[in-house]
């Protein structure tokens, strides 16, 4: 039990990025429904990247887009 | 290939996306607004080499990573940058989880994700040595998969994998302090 902890910690990342094999992913699954610990870990992990996510957004400020729209006019412009 | 004429209708809706991007990058509004603008023109130029149908989004990051790599590799390593080494997997989860204690756990879970803010997490993020941070800001923030930041980045997917891990180590443990800063920490748990 102890070598599929291991494992199945070891790509997490791998796991919740969805970059496993459907095979893995299975397996990995199987695991996670007959061990607490690593599902607490699986959870945690996965929590912690929806977090990450909505902190890193940024509300882009209206101004530059109008700005920046100006900026590709101009070089349409100056290109014809 | 694709037409500059629908440039606005095709690409600028991207521009909020890569906005957020930069500003992890740049680290001030002003330079964001730079590095996005400057990603814009470029793209806009070069729009006509772009097949139309394939993948835009990684496109447009292709030349916004590459932009910043040159405008700022110049520059002096920023002081606050630092790589800390080898951390382990599952580095925050391993200081507040306990085994056999999964209730209390879960709790000191809570404390830590909710009371960590998001500035804390910006900061975090923006620590990461550059190597490290293009990766998770590429996976983390805009989701891209580990063969789509290979092509951004122009290195193997091996190498995603492995920064991206290692990154993302990193920033938990970044995040860790943060949350001992701020009292998060439940009593009794390991100090590193």
């Amino acid at each position: 039990m102890k070598r599929a902890c291991d494992q199945a910690l070891a790509e997490v990342y791998l796991y919740l990025d969805r970059e496993l094999t459907w095979w893995r992913r299975r397996q990995i699954r199987r695991h996670l429904a007959e061990c607490p610990p690593c599902l607490e870990g699986y959870a945690f992990e996965r929590r912690l990247k929806i977090v990450v996510r909505e902190c890193l957004a940024e509300e882009v400020p209206e101004e530059f887009l109008i700005r920046l729209n100006e900026a590709i006019q101009r070089e349409r412009y100056r290109q014809v | 290939m694709a037409d500059q004429a629908n440039f606005e209708r095709d690409a600028m809706p991207y521009a909020g996306q890569l906005y957020a991007a930069a500003m992890r990058m740049a680290r001030n509004p002003a330079d964001a607004e730079d590095l996005v603008q400057e990603t814009m023109l470029k793209a806009y130029r070069a729009y006509d080499t772009f097949t139309e149908g394939t993948n835009l989004k990684a496109w447009l990051y292709r030349i916004l990573t590459n932009t910043y790599i040159n405008r700022y590799r110049k520059a002096q390593r920023r002081p606050n940058e630092t790589d800390l080494g080898e951390v382990e997997d599952l580095y925050l989860y391993r200081r507040i989880g306990s085994e056999d204690a999964a209730e209390m756990s879960r709790s000191a879970e809570d404390q830590l994700l909710e009371g960590l803010v998001e500035s804390d997490i910006k900061e975090a993020v923006e620590a990461l040595p550059e190597h490290f941070r293009l990766p998770v800001l590429l996976a983390d923030l805009e989701g891209f998969s580990y063969k789509e930041i290979a092509e951004i980045l122009d290195i193997p997917i091996g190498t995603v994998m492995s920064r991206l891990h290692r990154g993302r180590k990193q920033l938990q443990r970044a995040l860790w302090e943060f949350a001992r800063q701020r009292g998060l920490v439940p009593e009794g748990a390991e100090t590193p």
